[in-house]
C-alpha cells in the first residue's frame, strides 16, 4: 500500500507560520497607548440584567476596557459620548460599574480621578466617594479622597474650616484603631500645604497618586501633574531667588547659604528646588527639575523643561487632533511636519531639543532622556 | 439500586470528555486571569480571583449542561436503557440514580475547579478567606438547580434544544435576580406578565454569593438556610417533573 506524504513536517511549519504571524504584532518596542471611545454603556439595571450572574466580573472587565478611555480623555477632555443622556462618558461609566460591582474600590479611586481630577468635573467625582462610603463606611482611602475633594477642590479649608473640622471627627469616628486615627491628624497637618505658593493642590495629588499602581496610565498622569505643580513651585522660587542675588544656574556650582537661609531660614522644605539642611549644615545643591532636567534661564526667568515640554503638548493639542482626524480620513499619518504643513496642520516646534513622531495617527513629540533622575515621588 | 445507577452513572460522568475538557479548559483560563489581574492596574488579586469565581460557576454550568441533557437520552440511543429496565426497578429510581450520580460528579468538578482556581491564586500570593469556601458551595447548588432544569428539559425535548433552552433558563434565572429593579418601568398587563414568567425559571440570584465573598464579606446563616431551601425546592419539583414525564414516555 502507498503511504501519503507525511504531513507533521506540513502542520509544523503552518503553525510556526500561525505563530510568527500571531506574535509579529507584539514585537514592536515602543508601547502604544490604547486609546478608544466608549462604545457600550448600558444602564445599571440593565447591565446587572445581561450580566448573566457575574456582575462583579463583568464590571472589572469593562472597567479595564475603560482605561482605553481614559487615554482618550487625557488628549481630548470632553468626556462626550453619544446617547440622550446628559451625563459624561465617566459618570455614566462608573454609575454602572458601582452598581455592578459597589465593594471594589479602585473603581472609586479612579473614578474621583477620571472625573474630578482629569475633568475637573469634582461634583460628579464627590458624589461617587459619597456613594463608595455608603458602600464602604470604613475605607480609610475613600475617606482620606473625600477629604482631599472637600478640603482643596471645594476649599473648605478656607471657606468653612468648622464645617471640615466637622467632616475630619466624622473620619476620626469611622476609624478603627488610634494608629488610623491619628493618620487623620497628620492628614489635617498635611493641609499646611494649601499655604506654599502654587502647591494648594498639592495634598490632593498626593491623595491621587497613593490609589494609583506604579506603571499603570492613571499613575503616570498623576506623577506628570505633581511634577508640573512642583516645577511651577520650584521655578517661582528660583526666580525669588534670582531677582534676591545673583543666583549661578548650575547645578555643579556651589549656592550662596546667606542668599538660602533668607528664603528659608531652618533648610529648604522636601518640595523646594534646593537640596539644604540650613545655616551649619552640608553645602546647599541645586536639584534638577522634577522631571530631571536641568533648570534653564530663558529670557531671565528661570524655567523647567520638564514642565516646557507638557506645557507644549497643551499647546499643540488642537493642531495633533486636528491631524489626527486627517489623518483617520486619509487613511494614514503624514510622514513629517512638512506633509502635515501642506495638509494644512502646521505644527509647532518642539524646542528643548524635541521632535515630532508621526508614529500613530495623533502625532507624539520625542523629548530627550533626562539627565537626571525624575524626583522620586511615591 | 438507586445507588448502583447513582454509581454507573458517576463514573461515566466523571470519565466523559467534555467534563474532563471543561476542567481542562476551567485550568488552562484560570492561569490566564493572572494576566488579566496584572493589566488591571492594582495589584490584580481582586481581578483575578472574581474572574476564576465566575469562570467556575460558568464552566460548571456548562458542565451540567453538556451532561445532563444527554443523561437519558444516551441511554435510549445506546439501548442500555432496556438493560437497566428490564429488571425490578422502578422508573423514578432509574431517574433519581442519574440524578444523583450526575450531581455528584458535578460537586466533584466544583471542588477540582476550586482546588485548581484558588490554589493558583493562594500559590501567586492572592489572600484567601473562608467565605470563598462558602461561595463554592453556592455555586454547587447553582450548578445542581441546573443539572436538573437539562434533566427535566432533555425529557421533554431532543439533547440538543434542551441544552439550549437550559442555557436560555440559566440567561433568565439570572435576569430575573435584577426584575425588581426593572418591574418599576412596566405598567399594567405588561407588569403582570412579567412577573408571571420570572415565577416560572429559577432565581439563581439566590446563588451568587461569589462578589460579596472575594471582598470578605459574611452571609448570613438565614441568607444560606434560603439558598439551600431555595435549590432543594426546585430540585425536587424539577426532578419530579422528569420523572412523571419518564414514566409515561414509551420506550
Amino acid at each position: 500500500m502507498r503511504r501519503g506524504i507525511a504531513l507533521w513536517p506540513l502542520i509544523g511549519i503552518l503553525a510556526c507560520g500561525a505563530l510568527a504571524w500571531n506574535g509579529s504584532r507584539f514585537l514592536e518596542t515602543k508601547p502604544k497607548p490604547r486609546s478608544k471611545d466608549l462604545s457600550f454603556l448600558p444602564a445599571p439595571v440593565v447591565a446587572k440584567a445581561m450580566a448573566c450572574g457575574q456582575p462583579t466580573a463583568l464590571a472589572k472587565l469593562r472597567w479595564i476596557d475603560s482605561f482605553a478611555y481614559f487615554n482618550h480623555q487625557i488628549d481630548r477632555r470632553d468626556d462626550a459620548v453619544a446617547g440622550p443622556d446628559q451625563r459624561g462618558g465617566f459618570e455614566r461609566l462608573y454609575d454602572t460599574l458601582i452598581a455592578l460591582d459597589p465593594n471594589f474600590l479602585p473603581f472609586y479611586e479612579h473614578a474621583v480621578l477620571n472625573m474630578s481630577g482629569v475633568l475637573k468635573q469634582h461634583r460628579a467625582g464627590l458624589s461617587v466617594l459619597m456613594r463608595g462610603l455608603l458602600a464602604r463606611p470604613h475605607e480609610t482611602s475613600l475617606w482620606r479622597l473625600a477629604s482631599a475633594e472637600l478640603a482643596i477642590s471645594f476649599d473648605l479649608a478656607k471657606r468653612d474650616p468648622a464645617q471640615l473640622d466637622m467632616w475630619l471627627r466624622a473620619w476620626m469616628e469611622a476609624e478603627s484603631s488610634d494608629d488610623a486615627r491619628q493618620s487623620v491628624l497628620d492628614w489635617r497637618r498635611g493641609l499646611a500645604f494649601a499655604n506654599v505658593d502654587g502647591l494648594q493642590t498639592l495634598p490632593y495629588w498626593l491623595e491621587q497618586l497613593r490609589s494609583t499602581k506604579p506603571g499603570s496610565p492613571l499613575a503616570i498622569f498623576v506623577e506628570g501633574t505633581i511634577r508640573e505643580l512642583l516645577a511651577e513651585h520650584g521655578s517661582r522660587e528660583l526666580n525669588k531667588l534670582l531677582y534676591s542675588s545673583i543666583l549661578p544656574l548650575v547645578t555643579s556650582v556651589q549656592l550662596d547659604p546667606a542668599v538660602l537661609a533668607q528664603r528659608w531660614p531652618r533648610g529648604a522644605p522636601a518640595w523646594a528646588p534646593v537640596v539644604w539642611s540650613g545655616p551649619g549644615g552640608p553645602p546647599p545643591v541645586l536639584r534638577p527639575d522634577p522631571f530631571g532636567y536641568a533648570w534653564q534661564r530663558v529670557g531671565g526667568q528661570v524655567i523647567s523643561p520638564g514642565r516646557e515640554q507638557r506645557r507644549f503638548l497643551v499647546i499643540s493639542q488642537g493642531q495633533r487632533l486636528a491631524l489626527e482626524a486627517e489623518a483617520a480620513k486619509r487613511g494614514r499619518p503624514p510622514l513629517d511636519s512638512d506633509e502635515a504643513a501642506a495638509w494644512g496642520i502646521p505644527l509647532p516646534q518642539p524646542g528643548h531639543g524635541g521632535t515630532w513622531s508621526f508614529a500613530g495617527n495623533l502625532p507624539e513629540v520625542d523629548w530627550p532622556e533626562p539627565e537626571q533622575q525624575p524626583w522620586p515621588l511615591r | 439500586m438507586i445507588l448502583v445507577v447513582a454509581g454507573a452513572t458517576f463514573r461515566e460522568a466523571v470519565r466523559s470528555r467534555a467534563f474532563l475538557g471543561l476542567l481542562a479548559i476551567f485550568a488552562l483560563a484560570a492561569l490566564a486571569t493572572r494576566v488579566v489581574g496584572w493589566i488591571s492596574a492594582t495589584d490584580g488579586n481582586l481581578v483575578s480571583l472574581d474572574l476564576i469565581m465566575s469562570l467556575q460557576s460558568i464552566i460548571g454550568v456548562l458542565v451540567a449542561v453538556a451532561t445532563g441533557t444527554v443523561l437519558v437520552q444516551n441511554e435510549i440511543q445506546q439501548k442500555t436503557l432496556y438493560t437497566v429496565l428490564c429488571r425490578p426497578l422502578p422508573r423514578w429510581r432509574f431517574v433519581v440514580g442519574k440524578f444523583a450520580g450526575l450531581s455528584g460528579a458535578l460537586v466533584l468538578g466544583q471542588l477540582a475547579m476550586a482546588v485548581i482556581g484558588l490554589g493558583w491564586m493562594w500559590i501567586t500570593g492572592a489572600p484567601l478567606n473562608l467565605w470563598l469556601a462558602l461561595a463554592v458551595a453556592m455555586t454547587c447548588l447553582e450548578v445542581l438547580v441546573m443539572a436538573a432544569v437539562g434533566l427535566c428539559l432533555s425529557m421533554l425535548a431532543g439533547p440538543l434544544l434542551s441544552a439550549v433552552l437550559c442555557l436560555a433558563v440559566y440567561a433568565l434565572g439570572h435576569a430575573v435576580a435584577t426584575l425588581p429593579e426593572l418591574i418599576d418601568h412596566l405598567e399594567g398587563w405588561q407588569r403582570t406578565m412579567a412577573a408571571a414568567g420570572a415565577a416560572i425559571v429559577p432565581n439563581l440570584g439566590y446563588f451568587t454569593f461569589r462578589g460579596q465573598a472575594i471582598h470578605g464579606h459574611a452571609m448570613t446563616a438565614s441568607d444560606v438556610l434560603q439558598s439551600l431551601g431555595y435549590a432543594a425546592l426546585w430540585i425536587a419539583l424539577l426532578v419530579t417533573i422528569a420523572i412523571a414525564v419518564f414514566r409515561r414516555k414509551q420506550l
